[in-house]
């Protein structure tokens, strides 16, 4: 019997929901590959595309 | 003033890489993968700066560069068949609960149950705590369909799960802390 206020598609929902967000801790707390970081590292030696400049026909 | 905005932009990729991270292995269920998603994600965010728009929702823009690099990976691996409705992938597997905590691979092969779409749906919503609005402007499509998808895909993973109504929820994590190995 769910809890009064709830539905059981609102408990399932929950219940799914709080697996869901244990599966992307466990994610998080893994190492960063280094091949990511070293990425971030170089990312100022990425040049920005300039956006696409209008010209007068 | 160039140089402030850059650094924050710098900084903002930096907070979402593991949200984006967490979202590309649950999506396409390998982390190799997952992080070339990622990688490229990355880049494009950056040399593409110019296309964001300080103030707007950063998350959804990284998210949508995303999911769209995960798509371009399906198409051109050819191996995946589009299943909207979930007919190839109704041979669902209920995978059994190690003392009421899945480990990592088991959840990718759960998810992995699902068609693209239901998948994405759900753990934009679900696990990465998007509004429907939020993830319907990620997917591009209007907010009915993610609900729909996102019930389908709660609907689906229970199943697979073995979720089949409130007594077979086993203990929370609070519980467990409290209760200890015993729960």
């Amino acid at each position: 019997m769910p809890p009064a206020g709830k539905s059981n598609r609102d408990i399932v929902a929950g219940a799914i929901a709080r697996k869901l967000k244990t599966h992307y801790d466990d994610i998080s707390k893994q190492d960063l590959p280094d091949h990511l970081t070293r990425l971030l590292e170089q990312l100022d030696e990425l040049t920005p595309v300039s956006p696409p400049q209008r010209t007068k026909s | 003033m160039a140089d402030v905005m850059e650094f924050n932009f710098k900084q903002e990729l930096l907070v979402s890489l593991r949200p984006m991270r967490a979202f590309a292995i649950s999506l396409c269920g390998k982390a190799d993968q997952a992080d070339d998603l990622v990688q490229e994600t990355l880049i494009k965010a950056w040399t593409n700066q110019h296309s964001f728009q300080p103030g707007t929702n950063l998350r959804a823009w990284l998210f949508t560069i995303l999911r769209n690099e995960f798509y371009t990976y399906l198409r051109k691996r050819r191996r995946e068949v589009e299943d909207a409705d979930g007919v190839i992938a109704g041979n669902v597997a209920v995978l059994p609960e190690q003392d009421g905590h899945m480990n990592l691979q088991d959840m990718n092969t759960a998810l992995a149950q699902l068609p693209p779409n239901q998948r994405e749906a759900l753990l934009l919503v679900s696990a990465s705590d998007m509004s429907y609005e939020e993830a319907a402007q990620v997917c591009g499509v209007a907010v009915g369909t993610i609900k729909s998808r996102v019930n389908r895909a709660r609907a689906r993973l229970a199943e697979v799960l073995g979720i089949a109504d409130s007594s077979d929820l086993g203990p929370t994590s609070e519980t467990r802390a409290v209760l200890g190995p015993a729960a």
